[in-house]
């Protein structure tokens, strides 16, 4: 489904990817884990066409983002949605016109079935009747679970989480946590998740990959993961495990 | 800020210019956003520009009064009012309120949005962040700059003529008879035409502003700012050449 071949980026003198290869497979959720500044965000972004590698590839559906022009480029995009940390919610719209604006957007639905798309998007994350609010009034987790709904108001192939749980205190976490679990065996959607949420990631992913100091040092299903003997992950993952 | 910095600045403003006003002519179109923006504008600069341009009116008139009277020649003093504020003043005092109104306003909304992240959730949304954000702002402010220059101005000559024939006691049909002698279609025009252009670079350099945004608050607090002083800069110059041209063009 998404492929990177020997991606490698740098801002400057600052290196924060260096020979990245991996495959993320369709329909699982995969998780990439490290710590703060290894270029997990950028890993992430380069899947929408955010960020482009310096070095190496990245394929979604066979397809080179690099290289795609913009019709072809915002063609793929649409099959996508992405939580961004915040949610990114445009603070002008409620929360109603937020979940709709992609609809709207992409789609020739008229009102009373984008309201009701809508008002099923927002059930779906927990969030019923909550349409015209706007996102000032709704706390830090409120305002990801409705980035959410928006995300996935289109019914993407593909749904990619930029630290889903940051910021969240342990119980909104938890909670934020098992949407993602029950919304990917619902949509049966790709999701990849960015996070430095130890605990979390292993509740919700299927594969894992460790990026440390530039590189991904470890990539496999979760149990392999968990079990592995290499140093650097017991080392990684004792203190939360 | 060195030389090749600066040089690369400009060079990106530019290209970005080109690219909003390319967007601009090519659908998708936005044209509920480009009405509401147009309503924003004119909310936001009518009452501003008007508090500034009509005092400036008043001011010419008791100035001009002082210099036509040594001449004698009181009765030109209502052309020299519409003159001076249809040529220059109304245009430049107009641009320079819509810039320190309309242009702060749209850098500091885009450069929050981009700080923010919503700008790159609206590409993630295959909506160009450009054409649903800048286009609008940029037709907005290039088509509602004449507009309240032209209200502007009427309130510039209505209070200037309210400072000469009602508080310095001219003579009110020599005035009024006057008052169009020496501006014809022309100087209307050109009002126009400067106007159009000093808002389009408003809106083309506020957006520009806000999208290079970057840092939190204090990176949006120097988008607003710059997106005023730059834009003003921008436009006094260019009103240099505009001013030349229309000189020309007039024999």
């Amino acid at each position: 489904m998404i492929e990177y071949v020997n991606v490698s980026k740098s801002y400057g003198e600052v290196h924060v990817l260096d020979d990245v290869s991996c495959s993320i497979p369709a329909g699982r959720t995969t998780v990439f884990i490290g710590p703060s500044g290894v270029g997990k965000s950028v890993m992430m972004k380069m899947i929408v066409g955010l960020e482009r590698p310096d070095a190496g590839r990245v394929l979604v559906r066979g397809e080179e983002v690099a290289r795609l022009g913009e019709r072809a480029l915002y063609r793929l995009r649409r099959r996508m949605g992405m939580l961004f940390q915040d949610g990114a919610l445009f603070d002008s719209m409620t929360t109603g016109e937020n979940v709709a604006f992609p609809i709207r957007r992409h789609t020739r639905l008229p009102e009373r079935e984008i309201a009701r798309v809508v008002a099923e998007k927002l059930d779906l994350v927990g969030m019923p009747g909550c349409e015209g609010k706007m996102p000032s009034e709704l706390s830090g987790g409120m305002r990801k679970r409705v980035g959410l709904a928006r995300a996935i108001a289109l019914d993407p192939e593909i749904v990619l989480f930029d630290e889903p749980t940051s910021g969240l205190d342990p119980l909104t976490a938890d909670a934020i946590d098992e949407l993602i679990v029950s919304m990917q065996r619902r949509l049966g959607s790709t999701f990849v998740v960015i996070s430095h949420d130890i605990p979390g990631t292993f509740r919700i992913a299927d594969r894992i990959g460790v990026l440390f100091d530039t590189r991904l040092v470890a990539y496999g299903e979760r149990e392999e993961i968990r079990r592995s003997a290499d140093p650097l992950l017991v080392e990684f993952f004792s203190r939360t495990i | 800020m060195s030389s090749m910095r600066c040089i690369a600045t400009i060079g990106d403003a530019a290209r970005f210019t080109l690219g909003s006003a390319s967007r601009a002519l090519r659908p998708p179109f936005y044209v509920h956003e480009t009405l509401r923006q147009m309503a924003r504008v004119g909310e936001r600069c009518l009452l501003p520009v008007i508090c500034v341009v009509a005092p400036f009116g008043m001011v010419v008139a008791l100035q001009g009064l002082q210099i036509v009277r040594i001449f004698g020649v009181e009765r030109m003093l209502g052309s020299i009012l519409v003159v001076s504020l249809l040529r220059e003043l109304s245009p430049g005092l107009c641009g320079i309120m819509m810039a320190a109104q309309a242009g702060s306003t749209a850098a500091a909304e885009i450069g929050t949005m981009r700080v923010k992240e919503e700008t790159d959730a609206l590409e993630v949304m295959a909506v160009d962040p450009i054409r649903y954000l800048a286009v609008p702002r940029l037709i907005a402010l290039t088509l509602m700059c004449p507009i309240v220059n032209a209200i502007a101005c009427m309130s510039g000559i209505l209070s200037g003529s309210v400072a000469a024939v009602a508080l310095k006691g001219v003579d009110r049909g020599a005035f009024v008879a006057n008052l169009f002698s020496f501006a014809d279609a022309m100087d209307v025009w050109g009002g126009i035409v400067k106007t159009l252009v000093f808002g389009f670079i408003i809106g083309a350099v506020s957006c520009w502003c806000g999208f290079t945004a970057r840092g939190g608050a204090e990176g949006v607090g120097r988008a607003a700012n710059n997106a005023v002083v730059r834009s003003i800069i921008t436009f006094l110059g260019v009103n240099y050449f505009l001013t030349s041209a229309l000189f020309r063009i007039r024999g």
